[in-house]
């Protein structure tokens, strides 16, 4: 079962962010964009999703805006935002954490940790 | 019954009527028709307005003989036609200028030998073949402004007192004149005072009508054209404010002005529904009282379109570069602190790494700094409300500022449970600016003190270095944007100069505040005070 999907559009991002966190053992998944995450989340069912807010082709509102129209189990889902008020993001779409750009490895794994604890 | 006089009486009443009912706004005009009727009501063949210019002593009981008496007008009843005449001097008719400034009415049935108009005689009486004067002073502003004329000729003329009070009458009228034509002067120098005005002026009453717009006002306006009334104005345009975000119709400044509030210099958005176009405008209302009640509202336009402009630029290019930093920040500070964890690592690698994310940090750090700068500028800082303790935050702060300036020693002071409701990340902020300045302006090896005090109702945090402190003569202006104590000395330590003018304001929007002092060579102490949170 796949822990968490990670979400962003920058490839170098997306992927130390998976590196960090198979590292610490846990099954990653990643998507580009929120339409490749619906996609995934369809098949996988992620226990936490790591958003970047600003993407091409479906951004972070719409892809939870999305999620929310579909009776899956709601995964936790992490704000990664470069905006000023990171609190204000996660507010906006309901999110379980957030995490602002750019963000303290430690952190990152305490946050997950603590959601796969609570998932 | 004598009919004629009664039929006299009547033509001076009607004659005196049209007059005074007359627009004097034009004062040749009025004083050719005052001279015409003068001339036709008495049956006189010369009636004349003279004017007294000033020779420049003071009027009054000194007879400034320097005066010129300058004929304005001139009316030959016989000829039917008006005409001028050569001005004459003060000096050469001493007794007749006494007797005008004596303000009496000078009536001469002997004009040749009556002492105050005798000095006429040679000169101006006999060659015209006048006999009899009547002259009256036209008053303006308490003095004699000139003469109303009346000149006979032929047998020697008994003026009757009715003749006298009918000149006095004409005479009045044209002191109403010169106040007409005056206040219309006046009034057209401020029309074309306030229509060249580069400000756009407007005057709405109470009642909402527009009562006037000048041409730069006008100018705001698709065609140039004001609208005609306040429904119209309401129609045409939709406001905004400087966030572009819609103003309600009951907050409109002139609203606003009515319930007794300020509008000063405040931006507006006029988006006219016509065609979308969107123009800015700085605006200050001044309301005109009477008896404590609005009367009427003065708008002072200026357009600041470009200002806006300019602004936005500033504040979409400081946030755009910001947020643009973050993303690859996080990268290049991520993979240093993954590589941080790897087990085989060549030799002093650890300290390269550190030197990476440091170097982020800081890159971060400036990047907030230019975040909050724009956000501060714009007055858009939105303070989040959260309950901490003091303490706790000073404590993480501090560690941090440990882990980036290995190079000075900390020092932390702290009463514990310090209770206080704040944005806790702008606090820690300011918090930083100043630890940074610390370690910037003292030298390497040296203590920065951190303290943590309380009172009944502040809590206040000293941050104390050891280093250069700050020149008496800058201590004033070490709060003020992009200022730099020490710019262009060997103590520049670089930066943007806005860490304190942040800091400052995040402290004041918090309630609070932040001062310095200290002593040049001997180190600094700045406090930030903030309130405690009120427990009743």
């Amino acid at each position: 079962m796949t822990a968490v999907l990670v979400v962003e559009d920058d490839d170098a991002l997306r992927e130390l962010l998976a590196l960090m966190l198979e590292g610490e053992g846990l099954v990653v998944e990643t998507a580009a964009n929120g339409h490749e995450a619906l996609a995934s989340i369809a098949v996988r069912a992620p226990r936490i999703v790591l958003l970047d807010m600003t993407m091409p082709v479906m951004d972070g509102w719409q892809f939870c805006r999305e999620l929310d129209r579909r009776a899956w189990p709601r995964p936790k889902i992490v704000v990664v935002t470069a905006a000023t008020d990171p609190a204000g993001r996660a507010d906006e779409v309901g999110a379980d954490g957030w995490l602002a750009k750019p963000f303290d490895r430690e952190a990152l794994l305490a946050l997950v940790h603590r959601l796969m604890g609570l998932a | 019954m004598d009919t004629s006089a009664g039929a006299a009486v009547t033509l001076r009443e009607r004659v005196l009527l049209e007059l005074a009912r007359r627009d004097k706004s034009d004062i040749q005009e009025t004083f050719q028709a005052l001279t015409e009727a003068a001339a036709v009501v008495l049956d006189v063949v010369r009636v004349s307005v003279w004017a007294l210019v000033d020779g420049g002593a003071p009027l009054g009981p000194g007879i400034d003989l320097d005066t010129r008496i300058i004929c304005k007008d001139l009316y030959l009843a016989n000829e039917r036609r008006h005409v001028s005449f050569l001005p004459i001097h003060g000096r050469d008719f001493p007794a007749y200028l006494r007797a005008i400034h004596e303000r009496r009415t000078i009536v001469a049935d002997d004009a040749r030998s009556d002492p105050r108009t005798a000095e006429f005689s040679d000169f101006y009486l006999k060659p015209l073949g006048i006999t009899s004067m009547m002259d009256v002073p036209i008053w303006h502003h308490g003095h004699v402004y000139g003469v109303l004329c009346f000149e006979h000729v032929g047998p020697i003329r008994r003026w009757l007192p009715d003749d006298e009070a009918f000149a006095i009458n004409m005479a009045d009228i044209a002191s109403g004149c010169l106040e007409a034509a005056e206040h219309v002067a006046v009034r057209r120098r401020w029309e074309m005072l306030i229509e060249s005005l580069s400000e756009g002026v407007a005057v709405i009453d109470a009642r909402r009508s527009i009562i006037a717009c000048n041409r730069a006002g006008r100018r705001m306006f698709p065609g140039e054209t004001c609208p005609a009334s306040w429904d119209e104005l309401v129609a045409a345009i939709d406001l905004v404010d400087a966030a572009d975000r819609p103003v309600p119709a009951s907050d409109w400044p002139f609203e606003r002005v009515l319930r007794g509030e300020r509008v000063q210099g405040e931006i507006y958005g006029l988006v006219f529904k016509g065609t979308g176009e969107r123009r800015y405008i700085r605006l200050t209302c001044s309301p005109a009282l009477e008896s404590g009640r609005v009367d009427y509202v003065a708008f002072i336009v200026v357009d600041a379109t470009e200002e806006m402009f300019v602004e936005r630029l500033k504040r979409e290019l400081l946030s755009g570069v910001a947020h643009e930093l973050k993303t690859p920040l996080a990268i290049a500070k991520g993979y240093a602190q993954q590589l941080a964890t790897t087990r085989s690592k060549p030799e002093g690698l650890d300290g390269m790494i550190d030197a990476i994310v440091r170097a982020c940090d800081r890159l971060d750090h400036l990047s907030e700094t230019l975040l909050d700068l724009a956000s501060m500028i714009l007055g858009r800082l939105r303070l989040t409300q959260e309950r901490v303790d003091l303490a706790v935050l000073l404590r993480t702060v501090v560690r941090r500022a440990e882990r980036s300036a290995p190079s000075h020693r900390f020092q932390l002071e702290a009463q514990a449970d310090v209770a206080v409701v704040v944005d806790s990340t702008r606090i820690a902020q300011a918090l930083r600016h100043l630890l940074d300045n610390a370690v910037n302006y003292s030298a390497p090896g040296s203590t920065v003190d951190v303290v943590l005090s309380t009172d009944a109702s502040n809590a206040t945090m000293t941050v104390r270095d050891h280093g250069i402190g700050i020149p008496e003569l800058a201590k004033k202006g070490v709060f003020t944007l992009f200022f730099k104590a020490h710019a262009g000395t060997r103590h520049d330590a670089g930066g943007l100069g806005v860490g304190l003018y942040l800091a400052r304001e995040i402290l004041r929007r918090h309630g609070g505040d932040l001062w310095c002092e200290g002593q040049e060579g001997v180190g600094s102490s700045f406090h930030m005070v903030l309130p405690l949170e009120r427990t009743t």
